[in-house]
């Protein structure tokens, strides 16, 4: 009996110790920007469902009806003509950061993160590459980054990209989790 | 001759004001305001369903529309951006509706049963709504 309550004990233990810590949030942001000759576009989502597991792995989702823009026309445009955001309601992105070894989410700091995975947005997936940070401040972990994604590799075409819409966006993360 | 050229002025001064007027409009085209939309009245419970049952149905149906939801207050919190979130719950414990709200709640507590108007997003582990305000009985 002694000995099975030692097993127990021990087999308790060591699952603790392998346990993956697993932060997330349903409210983190990610906005992106276009520079292009005739206008500049900003938009924004604070509504980004992300998890970040301890062994690297790192996942985001968002809806693209949840990107809030300065004006309606442009959000409208957005939406309607170069999204299609009815018929492709998701963006994701799933992928690792490779460089987790170097990161120690039980000391404060700001870590150099590489993360690596797939990103699909207007129903195409492609493998991206990208550097950002991981930060941690006691309990909270924090998340950021920022990239260039060119939209015909997402099939996103249209009459005004590359007059009013840039060709390549300006991807920025910033999620905080719990 | 003299009167043909001033109508062409005039003509062109008219179009050149009216193309302005149109992009000033466009330009200026009010942001959606919830609080002015009839919203579709629906229980929480009964939107998670919808959207459980079938995803592009409930799209079409919910989608980018304003949404009267009635449910219960599951938790109440502030976001990175220091907006107030709510979630009501549905019968299913894993799944909510998730408002993001305009302005702070007043008198929101857990446990107790309102009403939030807001713009649907669609769904990922929660159903989404944007730019909500909880409605007075």
């Amino acid at each position: 009996m002694k000995r099975i309550t030692i097993l127990i004990a021990f087999t308790a233990f060591v699952g603790s110790m392998n346990a993956q810590q697993i932060y997330s949030t349903k409210a983190g942001k990610i906005s992106f920007f276009s520079s292009a000759p005739l206008e500049d576009i900003e938009a924004r989502t604070t509504e980004v469902e992300s998890k970040f597991a301890s062994n690297g792995q790192i996942a985001f989702a968002l809806l693209m009806k949840g990107f809030e823009f300065e004006n309606q026309e442009m959000e409208d445009h957005f939406n309607e003509e170069y999204l299609e955001s009815t018929k492709y309601p998701k963006a994701n992105f799933k992928g690792n950061i490779i460089n987790i070894s170097e990161i120690n989410l039980s000391k404060d700091g700001v870590y150099p993160a590489k993360v690596k995975g797939s990103l699909t947005i207007h129903g195409v997936t492609k493998e991206i590459a990208s550097n950002g940070t991981i930060e941690v401040r006691g309990p909270k972990v924090i998340a950021k980054s920022k990239f260039d994604i060119a939209l015909r590799d997402y099939n996103i075409g249209g009459a005004l990209i590359g007059k009013k819409i840039a060709n390549t966006i300006a991807i920025t993360v910033n999620c905080e989790y719990e | 001759m003299n009167n043909k050229v001033r109508l062409i002025i005039i003509i062109l001064i008219l179009f050149i004001a009216g193309s302005f007027t149109v992009a000033y409009v466009m330009w200026n085209k009010p942001q959606r305001k919830v609080e002015n939309e009839k919203g579709i009245e629906v229980t929480s419970a009964q939107l998670v369903k919808d959207y459980q049952a079938n995803e592009a149905e409930a799209n079409k149906k919910y989608l980018d529309k304003a949404i009267q939801v009635t449910g219960v207050v599951a938790d109440i919190k502030n976001n990175q951006e220091g907006n107030s979130t709510i979630t009501l719950s549905s019968d299913d414990a894993f799944t909510g509706v998730f408002c993001t709200l305009k302005e702070k709640p007043v008198n929101v507590t857990t446990g107790s049963t309102i009403i939030i108007k807001g713009i649907c997003s669609g769904m990922l582990s929660d159903v989404r709504l944007r730019e909500a305000v909880v409605v007075n009985k």
